[in-house]
């Protein structure tokens, strides 16, 4: 039922007020001083820019029971402000971000042996917290601040590719490569390369999503780490065997090995997924 | 202006822009970016081989969190951040009364409005570079913090800069509310 007269005046009233208590609330979110690598100032996301202004609605005490509701970047900004000097409070905000930091990061440094991820996801830490920490903010503070997540993500890969083309790490692909010489240059030469690949082959085109899905329950299956790497590029994200154009990335250049044995390796990566997914695939 | 950019400021941009690291978003950014062409690759190959990585990581999540938690609580506390809660910052008694009036405009605390509130608590005549010379010294011991709108958003408002009474400086307002009468009176319930 409609409510009319002053029950209505009333809700309106309410309603107006409670959007310019919002709205003082968001005048009071400080400003992003900085601009991005593209020139444009930064800006926060507007869920962040709410959910700042948000918990600056709340009083003091409040705040640190909602910490574990904020978003990624509302933490950084609440860690940053010094309006606020309790211990309690800061183990809030602090010890939700750390979690998160972890979370994400831990992600990215799948396949790696246990030491290498952890000392990869401690780094991370460690350069965020000197970040959010910083005194004096900067450009790539307020990074944090737009997209806390990306940021994670962009620094965990960065660590890993650095640990990836280290010389121990190389070390270890050396031995995985050792056990592939039974495959004769016949059978290599029955691979395709290029067009529709296995991943056409595989499964409908028409159906991607399931497609996609499917990849990866096989992918699952390959045992030998390379083989399973050059297959997700291969099959998932489509790079080449050998480019046809020169001086283009390929899986050869990448892995830093001949194409022979790139197909040689995705031949017995298929045969792994071929077992793994059962009837229904076909070469 | 991008073309200067550093390794780093690509790969943000690449963040902001990209959900997915396939072949060919590789080849937008290497035609984008030719410089870093060989950096891109090791960094897409990376990214999608983590992607679609089948086995979750083996890292201890719990221990990492607890133990940077603790590394950022030293540094907080090593910055002078974090305030021991029976530590009463000991202020005079014009500050109790420019403290009280600044928590009393809830957030609306100018120089101006925080002037009127003083001269309306003691009933005397309040000049404004007083107040002003207060605002400011109770900002450097943390007590009070400042925030200036965002005209964007409320582009009626003054460019004026407003004040809120801290955490550390309510923990004071209490103590001033215990040893001063006007103080106390004006405060009301506040703990």
């Amino acid at each position: 039922m409609y409510q009319t007269g002053r029950p209505m005046l009333l809700m309106y009233e309410h309603t107006k007020n409670s959007m310019t208590r919002k709205t003082r609330y968001r005048a009071r979110v400080r400003r992003l001083r900085f601009h991005g690598p593209d020139g444009k100032p930064r800006r926060r996301p507007e869920t962040v820019e709410n959910d700042i202004a948000d918990m600056l609605s709340l009083p003091h005490a409040e705040r640190a029971a909602r910490a574990r509701d904020a978003c990624n970047e509302t933490l950084v900004y609440f860690i940053r402000r010094r309006d606020d000097s309790d211990e309690q409070y800061f183990e809030a905000f602090v010890g939700e971000l750390d979690l998160r930091i972890v979370d994400l990061a831990s992600c990215y440094v799948r396949g790696l042996p246990e030491v290498t991820g952890e000392d990869i996801v401690g780094k991370v830490q460690w350069e965020l917290r000197k970040l959010v920490l910083a005194e004096t903010g900067s450009a790539r503070t307020e990074f944090l601040e737009v997209a806390f997540a990306l940021a994670v993500k962009k620094r965990t890969l960065q660590l890993v590719n650095l640990y990836l083309s280290s010389p121990w790490s190389r070390r270890d692909t050396v031995y995985a490569e050792d056990d592939d010489g039974e495959m004769t240059q016949r059978e290599l030469q029955r691979i395709a390369d290029g067009g529709p690949g296995p991943e056409g082959i595989l499964l409908d085109k028409e159906e991607q999503a399931r497609c996609r899905e499917l990849c990866e329950t096989a992918l699952a299956a390959i045992t030998n780490p390379r083989h399973r790497q050059a297959a997700t590029l291969h099959w998932i994200e489509g790079w080449p065997i050998q480019s046809t154009v020169k001086g283009k990335d390929d899986l050869a250049t990448y892995f830093r090995t001949t194409p022979g044995r790139i197909k040689q390796w995705l031949k017995q990566a298929m045969k792994e997924m071929r077992a793994a997914l059962g009837a229904g695939v076909t070469e | 202006m991008t073309q200067n950019l550093s390794f780093d400021d690509v790969l943000e941009l690449l963040m902001m822009e990209e959900s997915s690291p396939h072949y060919d978003v590789l080849r937008k950014w290497q035609e984008r970016y030719p410089r870093y062409a060989r950096e891109l690759a090791q960094f897409f190959a990376t990214w999608a081989i983590q992607e679609h990585h089948p086995a979750p990581s083996v890292i201890d999540r719990k221990r990492l969190a607890a133990q940077g938690k603790q590394k950022t609580m030293e540094m907080l506390r090593q910055q002078g951040r974090i305030v021991s809660g029976d530590k009463i910052e000991p202020i005079s008694q014009f500050d109790q009364l420019v403290l009280t009036a600044v928590y009393l405009l809830h957030g609306d605390a100018d120089t101006v409005s925080v002037t009127e509130k003083i001269s309306e608590m003691t009933e005397q005549e309040v000049l404004q570079e007083a107040t002003s010379l207060a605002l400011s010294g109770l900002q450097q011991r943390l007590l009070i913090d400042s925030w200036v709108p965002d005209t964007e958003i409320e582009p009626d408002v003054e460019d004026t800069t407003y004040y809120t009474v801290t955490m550390t400086g309510e923990r004071a307002l209490a103590h001033a509310k215990a040893t001063s009468k006007v103080v106390a009176d004006f405060l009301g319930d506040f703990a």
